[in-house]
């Protein structure tokens, strides 16, 4: 089954980016042993390295070493002559932060991309030819944009999604967040693109909401029946919201991650 | 196609001069384009490392070394040639070049003749400009800014500049991009052209395993600089040929030929007219056995045509 590349990103922070990281992550681990290979470029230490500090290598996107170690063992994982480190510098080096990066060829990838490195990381995502070297590894692509309900927002997706040739395009609307009540001014209107939203993220109540944001809870252990004191209506909470996301991404013609 | 001699220099080290006649050679083998090259820095050449198959290292000073690049060039079955002059040696080098007549010769269109000025943001490389502008009327005079280096130009007070670059009569700017220093480094650390990087091959054409993400990162350079280098009339020359030479080329054909004779024969005006000037500035000391070095196939060329006629 080919790799697949889970690209995790918004223009704006708090938008439900990592959660939604978190459960693709969890649920690739479910597929093969050691899955997925996870980079996080939120160099903080807030994001999804919290959730999977044995699997995550923080990147700081600003140093060219980073880019490095992040999109060349992507690629090299693909390489037919096998999973060799390659010489450039920086490259599949051990995280000192997060441990060593698991090198298993087949890996899926998972990335969560800062709000804060959306524009550097499209530009180097450009400027670099990943989605064509992606290709032509055959290796999936697939960019979950995490739309905020604003004009800047709105457009910021739709750049994004139009200059994506080969990847596969998820513009995610987190219902958890914000009321749907963006309406533009009238000398906006014109300017509002029509976002296709393929992704809706169910609302959790609060308390499951604080529950699943536990840094212990793994919607893989969860999904597995380990979590047997979750109550009943919690537990078809998290259900629905995870089948909900399901539901809405398998790629049957690409080979979904979840399938 | 007439034979087009491409300088590339600086009076000021460390401007990038090397790199962007690596950069002008790997253009032009994108393109088709075979060209040679000559490494003025003598003896050990940095472009030579990178281009062992097509430069030759010379010394300018040498007056058999200028033989065997300028007596050539009407003979050689490369149209293009580019001199990638010693650091510091600009000037001193279009002072030789003027005194044996190759200025002479390109005006009087014997050969396209350019100068790509690599320059650096300090007010001594304005200076340069001026300096060289006395030897630039009758060539393709480029004033190259290059940012390879980490250079800010913002250095140069804009007016400044502009009023230095108004001076320089059909002077032509381009800009180097920045290219990554990490990039940059590890094309350098391998020995080989931009392009072999690009495609993952050592230098020798075996497959090498270079970082993705650097490679990706020349990439993206080179296309930025094609830009600059198409933007140029010596450049678009040689990619689609003058406008002149496009409409009589036919005509033309058949005078080259005889010309190419002359050329193997060693009576090429071009030819005779260097050698003159170079006994004249050497008080008709030329030296002996300095025959240019013109390769086998070349001097094979005139004959497999008159056999073929």
């Amino acid at each position: 089954m080919a790799s697949v590349v889970h690209i995790f990103c918004s223009d704006t922070a708090r938008t439900g980016k990592t959660l939604l990281a978190r459960v693709f992550a969890d649920l690739s681990s479910l597929r093969r042993e050691g899955n997925p290979i996870i980079f996080d470029t939120d160099i903080s230490g807030n994001g999804i390295i919290n959730y999977f500090p044995e699997k995550t290598s923080l990147i700081d996107l600003s140093m060219v070493a980073d880019q490095v170690r992040m999109f060349d063992t992507i690629m090299q994982l693909h390489d037919p002559n096998g999973p060799s480190v390659n010489k450039g510098p920086g490259a599949g080096k051990k995280n000192n932060q997060s441990g060593v990066i698991n090198s298993a060829a087949g890996s899926d990838f998972v990335v969560d991309v800062a709000a804060s490195d959306l524009g550097r990381f499209f530009e180097m995502f450009n400027d670099i030819g990943f989605e064509r070297g992606a290709a032509e590894a055959r290796l999936d692509v697939r960019i979950y944009y995490l739309v905020n309900w604003s004009l800047k927002s709105l457009q910021r997706t739709e750049q994004i999604r139009s200059f994506l040739k080969s990847s596969d395009f998820f513009a995610v609307r987190n219902m958890g967040i914000q009321a749907f009540s963006f309406t533009p001014a009238p000398h906006e209107a014109d300017l509002v693109p029509e976002i296709d939203i393929s992704l809706f993220l169910k609302a959790l109540s609060p308390s499951v909401f604080g529950l699943v944001n536990e840094k212990e809870f793994s919607f893989a252990r969860f999904a597995s029946g380990e979590y047997t004191e979750i109550k009943t209506r919690a537990n078809r909470e998290i259900w629905n919201f995870l089948e909900g996301i399901y539901n809405q991404t398998s790629l049957p013609a690409r080979g979904s991650v979840t399938s | 196609m007439k034979h087009t001699l491409i300088l590339v220099g600086a009076d000021k080290g460390g401007v990038g001069k090397t790199t962007t006649s690596r950069a002008l050679l790997d253009f032009l083998a994108r393109k088709n384009i075979v060209a040679r090259a000559f490494d003025t820095e003598n003896p050990r050449g940095t472009l030579n490392r990178f281009y062992p198959q097509t430069t030759q290292i010379i010394d300018l000073s040498n007056v058999a070394d200028q033989m065997q690049l300028l007596d050539s060039i009407e003979t050689a079955p490369v149209k293009v040639t580019i001199v990638d002059l010693k650091a510091g040696n600009l000037s001193n080098a279009l002072q030789i070049f003027d005194h044996i007549g190759v200025l002479d010769a390109a005006a009087a269109g014997d050969f396209n003749l350019g100068l790509v000025h690599v320059v650096g943001p300090s007010i001594a490389s304005l200076d340069e400009m001026n300096e060289v502008t006395s030897y630039t009327k009758n060539m393709s005079y480029v004033v190259a800014k290059n940012f390879i280096n980490e250079t800010n130009f913002f250095e140069w007070d804009d007016n400044t500049y502009q009023r230095y670059f108004a001076t320089l009569q059909d002077a032509k700017e381009i800009e180097i991009p920045k290219l990554n220093e990490m990039a940059y480094e590890q094309v350098d650390l391998a020995g080989v052209t931009f392009s072999n990087f690009t495609a993952n091959r050592d230098a020798a054409g075996n497959a090498s395993d270079f970082s993705f993400v650097l490679r990706g990162y020349v990439r993206k350079w080179q296309r930025d600089l094609d830009v600059e280098f198409e933007n140029l009339q010596l450049i678009q020359n040689l990619l689609h040929g003058t406008s002149a030479e496009q409409a009589g080329g036919q005509q033309r054909s058949a005078a080259n030929r005889v010309q190419t004779s002359a050329a193997a024969s060693g009576n090429a005006p071009v030819t005779a007219a260097v050698r003159a000037n170079v006994a004249k500035a050497t008080n008709g000391k030329v030296p002996t056995g300095t025959a240019p070095k013109v390769p086998a196939s070349v001097k094979a060329a005139p004959a497999a045509a008159a056999a073929h006629k």
